[in-house]
């Protein structure tokens, strides 16, 4: 990979990456910092990154790297704020879909949540996100699985409570 | 494939994740029609997709690599960019004023060298003059000092006469601002048949300080005060000046080779460096 192919995957990655790791910790500086080491990796790899397997190759760094980041962080303020918002949205009257989903996914844990973003963002097959998220494309496929039956289950609720 | 009443989440699950075949997608579609019961479920799993939000990564410019975009900007305007080489004027010394210049490096070199010795010399032999004193001396942090040497008492003899003798008190340690010769203490030795030193009345002691501490002064006075009333007993009376003058004149200048510096003008600085250093030693 060269300095063109590199600042292209830039053009075209860094905003669907930032994107991911934003939504997942909702933390902004943390998430451009995720996002710069991640390309950075890329960068000092770049002999070694086949240039079609860039955006898998950030996503996984990015991933890891965020993993390692909300170890340190020990989730302690961001679970709050999510618990926060999520309880906000649901006893909102008339709250929008949008935002009830988006509570009921920062409820989710962090695997989950990466999961749902991944698939529903990137579009990523089970096997794709299994190479990311270094798990077996049957753990992706129960792991999602529960999350969206939570996440139903949730939307279901509210529908109810709404009626 | 055969979608039923209780496999129809896992089907249900893939078709939303887009994780089956065309014939399976169909298949589903299928199920729902034959199944309006459960087409609500479907509908509501179809909600929990998340539908991509326009986010933007607003620093890449930190992400880019330069070379390729230093590719992108016009020539013109890198070269604005770029160094202009300074102009280098080369000086070229011929064999005499080499030789010259190197003569004149080592003289300076020597100079320095003789003045560090001498000024270390001089240290020395002030420092055999206060311990020929000191077995003598009060015992305190001032040593008093003959101003002349011809003029050391001699204790161990017996005197006759009251005798002056001018003694300067040096001061070991001298941070405070001590200008003119501060104080004279005149006092009256008396002599001692023992031999024994300083046999001293306190009567005639006067101190005319004008910048030197107070509390030094009082001490001064307070040792030679005790040493006089253990010895009030003896009949020969001498009478001796003690004039504390500023003998550390000499000290107040700093020597670089052959330059002197006023040292109170980097007094500020020294006393700093010398309670830093002291501390230092203290620590260890």
């Amino acid at each position: 990979m060269k300095e063109i192919e590199f600042n292209q995957c830039v053009d075209e990655y860094a905003n669907s990456v930032y994107r991911f790791i934003l939504k997942n910790i909702g933390h902004v500086e943390d998430a451009q910092d995720i996002v710069q080491t991640a390309f950075e990796k890329l960068w000092v790899n770049r002999s070694k990154v086949d240039p079609l397997k860039a955006k898998s190759y950030l996503f996984t760094v990015a991933y890891h790297q965020m993993i390692d980041h909300i170890r340190k962080e020990k989730k302690t303020t961001i679970t709050a704020n999510y618990e926060e918002a999520g309880a906000k949205a649901t006893y909102q009257k008339d709250p929008e879909l949008k935002q009830v989903l988006l509570a009921a996914i920062n409820e989710l844990n962090p695997t989950q949540k990466s999961l749902v973003l991944l698939k529903d963002y990137e579009g990523y097959s089970y096997q794709e996100i299994g190479e990311i998220m270094n798990l077996s494309e049957s753990q992706v496929k129960v792991y999602l699985h529960r999350a969206r039956i939570f996440l139903k289950e949730k939307l279901v609720h509210l529908e109810k409570v709404a009626s | 494939m055969n979608i039923n009443e209780t496999n129809y989440e896992n089907y249900f699950l893939l078709y939303i994740d887009k994780e089956l075949s065309a014939a399976e997608n169909a298949a589903v579609e299928n199920f729902v029609v034959a199944h309006p019961a459960y087409a609500a479920e479907l509908d509501q799993l179809k909600k929990t997709i998340q539908a991509p939000e326009n986010i933007i990564f607003d620093n890449k410019a930190l992400l880019y690599r330069l070379p390729a975009m230093e590719a992108s900007l016009s020539p013109d305007f890198k070269n604005k960019l770029y160094k202009k080489p300074a102009r280098l004027f080369k000086i070229e010394f011929n064999n005499r004023t080499k030789t010259a210049l190197l003569s004149v490096a080592a003289l300076f070199v020597l100079l320095i060298g003789y003045r560090f010795i001498e000024t270390n010399s001089e240290g020395a032999s002030n420092s055999i003059v206060a311990n020929t004193v000191k077995p003598n001396a009060p015992k305190l942090s001032r040593i008093l000092v003959p101003l002349e040497k011809k003029d050391l008492p001699v204790y161990t003899t017996v005197r006759s006469a009251p005798k002056k003798i001018n003694y300067s008190l040096k001061l070991k340690e001298n941070l405070a601002p001590v200008t003119t010769a501060l104080a004279s203490i005149t006092i009256e030795e008396t002599n001692n048949l023992m031999g024994q030193a300083m046999p001293i009345t306190k009567e005639a002691t006067s101190i005319q300080a004008s910048d030197l501490p107070s509390n030094e002064i009082a001490q001064v006075a307070n040792v030679l005060a005790t040493n006089t009333t253990s010895k009030e007993t003896s009949n020969v009376t001498e009478t001796t000046t003690y004039q504390v003058v500023d003998t550390d004149e000499e000290d107040r200048s700093i020597y670089i080779a052959n330059l002197e510096i006023d040292a109170s003008a980097l007094r500020g600085i020294t006393r700093r460096f010398n309670a830093l250093l002291k501390r230092n030693k203290t620590e260890k």
